[in-house]
């Protein structure tokens, strides 16, 4: 009898919640997260060399380790500036080296014939001035 | 697994400062605690928390220091009034427990896609960086981003960011999810029925105001949650002339400004709708409101006109096109933009059926101060939102990239001061669901 009671009294809550795990697709997320490591959604979801190309930044941070912030240019305009990839506080910016982003021959306002590429990966480039 | 776990423990770390430190009072006869419901224990608890780390941010104080003082108040106050005074204590309600499920879900959904949306990326994300590092307030004019933005939302996020395990990015936003939900089920607690009506109607609200585009680093979510808080305590006013709850809500209404620059909109807005009712409240405590507040926005101005930089309109020149055809013109861009803007947050059609709804109850409008209050505020939002965006018919982006990026998250904010409409006449009308 206080059982039944407790049910009614909870029905609510319990469908509610079904429908908010659906909803919200709490299963999938787990998934992903156990399946995919941090770094792998972020680049899953920033792209390696398309988009913010996050995964590229971050290789060329991990791989050069310089100790100063680098210039960041992206010929994609349809998305947001990469620099917090790449950026720490209290840290100068170098004037040699740039992150070239999905670069477009005919498009980009970078010259690349005037700087050494030192990294690529597609349209993505690690260059140093010449 | 343990990303996972770090979620649990940021959950515990959140509710644990929000639980303090209004649980000394209870030992007190200072304040009537044992008559606050158990959501507005939790949101007075962070409010004081926030306002004392909006003071931390422009210090060089350890913020991990503070946090951790927190918590240990917090378990040794709640342990002892357990175990002294109430058995059944709160944390056995099942109210808590969907609320802290629902918060779950939806860090749970952040965790999976963490990416930040456009502007989170671009400017919010280097404030946040900027305290994570350890460094204050004085230091956000070497980061990048924009430097007029103001910090209290992404201070909140850095610390929290710093807090975790892991020092993961997006651990910091789920403080955001949790402002998000905590509001939503605050001002649920209006509806006296616990077991259909209210778990429904907070359900339907959080579904339909959640936007994983505003928790990639966006503070419009703040400004909507600390909107419905000041909109409960400034109800609670009105219905009681109880100046604990103008307190509260002149405390809430008044970090909008240090949350983001739209701040000062709410704000003024505020002060003139309630200057509307001056002969029917206390006129020297609402005075006293309009005074503080004006006080206050004029002090954030000068501190960072001091350290930072000002740009209240954004860009926009204050200089109008009194041609009518110009207006004309504006309009033919504007109405369009405002109902596409509508649209796009389902909770505005809400709303504007809650009004229609309101308009029609004559007899209920004469009784109801509050309800007067909402109708003029909701017309003084949208006579400000002709003004500001006219005065951007001449920025160099152009109005319809101004209407375009920020109309829809500058109406998401603002819905946040009209969701109790809904609120109410659904207490008041709960009885046809009954039947």
């Amino acid at each position: 009898m206080i059982k039944n009671f407790q049910l009614k009294k909870n029905i609510t809550y319990i469908f509610l919640l079904i429908f908010l795990l659906t909803f919200f697709d709490l299963f999938k997320n787990t998934y992903l997260i156990l399946k995919m490591n941090y770094e792998k959604r972020l680049v899953f979801n920033y792209g390696y060399c398309e988009k913010t190309s996050y995964g590229f930044v971050k290789y060329i941070k991990e791989k050069y380790n310089l100790k100063k912030n680098i210039h960041i240019h992206n010929d994609d305009k349809s998305v947001p500036y990469s620099a917090s990839f790449y950026f720490e506080p209290k840290m100068e910016f170098s004037k040699d080296y740039l992150i070239l982003l999905n670069y477009e021959d005919k498009k980009s306002l970078i010259d690349i014939n005037e700087y050494n590429v030192l990294d690529k990966h597609q349209n993505c480039f690690f260059l140093k001035k010449k | 697994m343990k990303e996972l776990l770090n979620i649990f423990v940021l959950l515990f770390l959140l509710l644990s400062i929000s639980s303090f430190p209004i649980s000394i009072l209870r030992f007190k006869s200072l304040f009537n605690v044992k008559k606050i419901y158990l959501f507005d224990f939790l949101s007075i608890n962070f409010l004081i928390n926030t306002i004392l780390l909006l003071f931390l941010s422009f210090t060089k104080f350890n913020f991990q220091v503070y946090l951790l003082a927190l918590i240990s108040c917090s378990i040794i106050f709640n342990i002892y009034q357990f175990i002294k005074y109430e058995p059944k204590y709160d944390f056995l309600k099942k109210e808590l427990i969907f609320f802290l499920i629902i918060t779950l879900i939806i860090s749970i959904k952040l965790s999976a896609n963490p990416t930040l949306s456009w502007d989170g990326l671009e400017n919010w994300y280097f404030k946040a960086q900027n305290f994570f590092y350890g460094l204050n307030f004085f230091n956000l004019n070497e980061t990048l981003g924009i430097n007029y933005y103001p910090h209290l939302g992404t201070y909140l996020w850095g610390i929290f960011w710093k807090s975790s395990f892991f020092e993961y990015e997006y651990y910091g936003r789920i403080i955001y999810v949790y402002i998000f939900v905590l509001s939503i089920f605050t001002i649920s607690d209006l509806i006296k029925d616990n077991h259909l009506i209210k778990p429904v109607f907070t359900s339907l609200i959080v579904i339909i105001c959640y936007d994983e585009f505003l928790f990639g680093g966006y503070q419009d979510v703040l400004l909507f949650s600390f909107l419905i808080f000041t909109s409960k305590y400034l109800y609670f006013y009105l219905k009681t002339s109880d100046n604990k709850y103008l307190l509260l809500s002149f405390l809430y209404l008044n970090l909008l400004p240090w949350i983001k620059n739209e701040g000062y909109i709410f704000v003024i807005i505020a002060i003139v709708s309630l200057s509307c009712f001056i002969n029917l409240l206390k006129k020297r405590e609402i005075i006293l409101f309009m005074i503080l507040s004006i006080l206050l926005i004029l002090l954030k101005f000068i501190i960072f006109n001091n350290y930072l930089s000002i740009n209240p309109t954004h860009g926009a020149n204050l200089k109008f096109n009194y041609e009518i055809n110009g207006f004309i013109e504006f309009l033919k861009i504007f109405l369009p933009g405002l109902i596409v803007a509508i649209f796009r947050y389902k909770i505005w059609i809400l709303i504007i059926m809650g009004f229609v709804f309101i308009f029609r109850l004559k007899q209920v409008n004469k009784k109801n101060i509050f309800y007067k209050f909402l109708k003029i505020n909701f017309v003084i939002y949208f006579l400000s939102l002709v003004f500001i965006y006219y005065d951007f018919l001449d920025e160099p982006r152009g109005l319809y990239w101004w209407i375009h990026t920020t109309l829809d998250r500058f109406l998401y904010s603002i819905s946040g001061s009209f969701i109790i409409l809904l609120v109410l006449i659904l207490e008041q009308n709960k009885h046809y669901f009954k039947k």
